[in-house]
């Protein structure tokens, strides 16, 4: 498997930084920032804007640089889900 | 003659809109590409007399057909005959912009310029490329640029214009794939081979884009070859793909992101070992599920350190002061009922959890200091990490942080939960989080009873509390499920903290610890004063509060508690800090308090305040956001965890020999 591959695959398992994703394949951070653009442009994640409707549940939103990435579909299946209570 | 074309190609944010600008300056006029939305900037630049076109692209990660900006910036490429393309390049990621460099030479253009932004940048993160060797392996010019101080902009106007005049011979290198996946662009190769696309486009990257299944290129090969050609393609791309187990793109991609990884290493390097900025090597520290836990340890180890080096001697002093305030009062007041009231309730009570004032706004300025440094954002990543491994949603983080402050608003932030039993789980183990006011008692008693290690016992009653809420949650989860979204988010950046936007938000989170020492803990501690006082003083066995106490005292025998520790845990319902203010109606003085326990009792005391059971309000949150059979649930599912604890605390401290 190569390495866009394997960025892949630990995305889909949950990790949530790059900063893992780099420690667990021994990669510099850059790297795995290039994968994951490239990925991006293959359509397999999309990129999410702090702000749009997919961040009211998200765990991390009150910490959050600015935009983050999840894979495609699911991210959109995340977005219908969303119900904001009261 | 026809003015020459320039188009300028990139990554979004490269610099582009830079170099536009200065190779064109006023000349410019922004408008539409034909049938979309996409801006189209145009201007003219000069060069001795002579006058080019240059044509700005939209910024695109690589040349796929999934968006607008691609297939513009695609099209004109292929369609627009332009006599140069200068593909603007960030030196600070030449990995990720390279890519889309690769993908413009398998146009098969051989009119390209790099220009390599932003070196300016890249020297200062230690990246040293050497453009020579960059132009030599790539097979086209390459022109270092910082184009926002307008360094090297004469060179790559002297290189546009000789490519435009055809005076530079290029061999762009083409990325080469695994021999299975060369072996199929030859196939498809073939297939095409006597259409007239092949006139029009080079081969090698229709058969690349038909394995990719680019449906523009898809639609091309239909109109040339027929529904039936391309049918015949695809269903043989279907079998390579079969065999491959996944999608072709991703296979052709993940090569050409290894070939381009392999050409860097030929003329690029890192200044310092291994190259990576000290920021990300930290961030990899402190979000690993291991080390990263070791660290939060420790730092939260010196923040309770702080709290005690610096609060405590300010609340020694203000205890004092509530004392001998107290003592100067009395002899004034001729009632003794109303003495009493305002010497012992009053004074005694509110004055004890006043003292403690200082440690919570330090507490609130360590944290505060932790979240502007970017110190909490790290934190977040790695508890959610855990919280998703033992079960909890990971959306818990955000409650189970604002629930060292109160765990009120903490329960209420549940709301963003959009599962109903993660919700109701993630309420479930709030309140295990010990906030401010608990914070006031663990001080309280880790600095009278422990003057020497009152920072590591506070810190060990934490993760006491930390560990019984992930176990709990763990234990509730086998009953609920817990599922959170897939995504990576990036870490913000470090920052300086300010100091007086520390202090503001620091006293803007902890007033409420002042406006409720003022409210609920005032008519506790009249309330704790009445009961202790009537029908008979306390001391003779008769009061109110003695006989409360008494009810509960063999249960708090269990854990080599006695029937004061009772009251105050009793009043300590209304809220955490009437244990505190209890026991200083109950004693007077810190140093009879002192006088009354064992350290290991005062332990004990310290973690079953800390788990025992949510405040009122805490309890009351909990309803309103669920119901009332879960907030008792909790209530009671808390107390039994609290004994317990208390009772095997006690225990194992007695056969440690740690009683005395
Ligand atoms: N340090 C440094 N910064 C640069 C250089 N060139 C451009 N920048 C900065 O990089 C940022 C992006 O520049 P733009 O020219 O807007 O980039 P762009 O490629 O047009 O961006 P998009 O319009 O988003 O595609 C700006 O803040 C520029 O000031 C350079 O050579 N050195």
């Amino acid at each position: 498997m190569n390495t866009l591959e394997r960025v892949l695959e630990l995305i889909q398992e949950g990790r949530r930084t790059p900063e893992e994703i780099a420690g667990e394949l021994g990669l510099r951070k850059d790297k795995v920032e290039a994968a994951i653009e490239i990925l991006k442009a293959l359509g397999y994640i999309e990129e999410v804007h702090k702000g749009s409707p997919a961040c009211e549940t998200c765990p991390l939103r009150k910490v959050c640089g600015g935009k983050c990435f999840m894979p495609a579909g699911s991210g959109r299946i995340k977005v219908m889900k969303v119900k904001v209570k009261r | 003659m026809a003015m020459k074309i320039v188009a300028l190609a990139g990554n979004p944010n490269v610099g582009k809109t830079t170099i536009f600008n200065a190779l064109t300056g006023m000349k410019q006029h922004v408008g539409n590409w034909p049938g979309v939305t996409v801006e189209k900037k145009e201007g003219i630049f000069e060069y001795e007399g002579e006058r080019f076109l240059v044509v700005d692209l939209p910024g695109t990660y690589s040349l796929t057909a999934h968006s607008i900006d691609e297939l513009v910036a695609r099209n004109f490429l292929l369609n627009g005959n332009p006599d140069v393309v200068v593909n603007v390049v960030d030196a600070t990621s030449i990995l990720r912009n390279l890519y889309l460099t690769l993908e413009i030479f398998e146009m098969g253009l051989k009119n390209v310029v790099v220009a390599l932004n932003k070196i300016d940048l890249a020297e200062k993160k230690g990246i040293k490329i050497d453009a020579k060797k960059m132009s030599k392996v790539l097979g086209v010019p390459v022109v270092p640029l910082d184009a926002k101080d307008g360094i090297g902009m004469k060179e790559l106007k002297d290189v546009i214009v000789a490519v435009a005049h055809g005076e530079v011979e290029e061999t762009p290198i083409i990325p080469t794939y695994e021999p299975a996946v060369e072996r199929e662009i030859e196939h498809i190769s073939k297939c095409l081979e006597g259409t007239k696309l092949v006139s029009k486009y080079p081969v090698r990257w229709l058969a690349l884009k038909l394995l990719q299944r680019d449906e523009e290129v898809m639609k091309l090969v239909e109109r040339h070859l027929g529904q039936e050609g391309l049918d015949r393609v695809m269903t043989h791309i279907n079998e390579v793909e079969e065999r491959y187990g996944k999608a072709m793109d991703l296979v052709i991609a993940g090569q050409k992101y290894e070939f381009i990884d392999g050409l860097t290493h030929e003329f690029m390097s890192y200044g310092r070992a291994g190259g990576e900025p000290f920021t990300d090597q930290l961030d990899r520290l402190l979000v690993h599920p291991v080390y990263g836990f070791v660290v939060m340890a420790i730092v939260f180890y010196f923040v309770f350190k702080f709290i005690f080096v610096f609060g405590l001697p300010i609340q020694n002093w203000l205890a004092e002061a509530f004392t001998d305030f107290g003592n100067w009062l009395a002899p004034h007041i001729a009632s003794e009922a109303l003495r009493g009231l305002l010497v012992d309730g009053i004074i005694g009570g509110v004055g004890m959890v006043l003292s403690f004032f200082p440690l919570v706004f330090l507490l609130f300025l360590a944290l505060s200091f932790l979240e502007d440094l970017g110190y909490m954002a790290r934190i977040a990543v790695l508890m959610e990490g855990i919280l998703r491994k033992f079960g909890l949603p990971g959306k818990a983080v955000i409650p189970l942080i604002l629930g060292l402050g109160c765990n009120v608003p903490a329960v209420m932030a549940t709301r963003t939960i959009e599962d109903e039993k993660d919700r109701l789980v993630t309420m479930f183990v709030n309140p295990f989080v010990p906030c401010s006011a608990r914070l006031s008692v663990i001080s309280f008693l880790a600095g009278l009873f422990f003057p020497k290690e009152s920072a590591l016992v506070a810190a060990s009653i934490y993760a006491l509390a930390f560990t019984v809420a992930i176990l709990s949650a763990w234990l509730v989860s086998h009953f609920v499920k817990g599922e959170s979204g897939l995504f990576v988010i990036e870490l913000p950046e470090y920052l300086v903290p300010s100091g007086k936007a520390l202090l503001l938000h620091s006293w803007e989170r902890s007033k409420e610890f002042v406006r409720k020492a003022g409210t609920v803990i005032l008519v506790g501690a009249l309330l704790i004063w009445y009961l202790s006082n009537y029908p008979v003083p306390i001391g003779t066995g008769g009061s109110y509060a003695e006989k409360l106490g008494h009810l509960f005292g063999p249960y708090m025998g269990l854990m080599g508690l006695d029937w004061k520790a009772a009251v105050s845990l009793l009043f300590g319902i209304i809220a955490k800090e009437n244990v505190i203010s209890t026991y200083g109606v109950l004693y007077g003085t810190a140093a009879a308090i002192r006088s009354a326990m064992t350290p290991l009792q005062a332990y004990v005391l310290m973690a079953v305040t800390t788990l025992y059971i949510p405040c009122i309000a805490t309890i009351g949150a909990i309803r309103a956001e669920s119901n009332w059979k879960w907030a008792a649930l909790a209530t009671a599912y808390m107390i039994t965890v609290a004994s317990i604890v208390g009772i095997l605390i006690w225990h194992v401290g007695l056969l440690l020999g740690w009683g005395a």
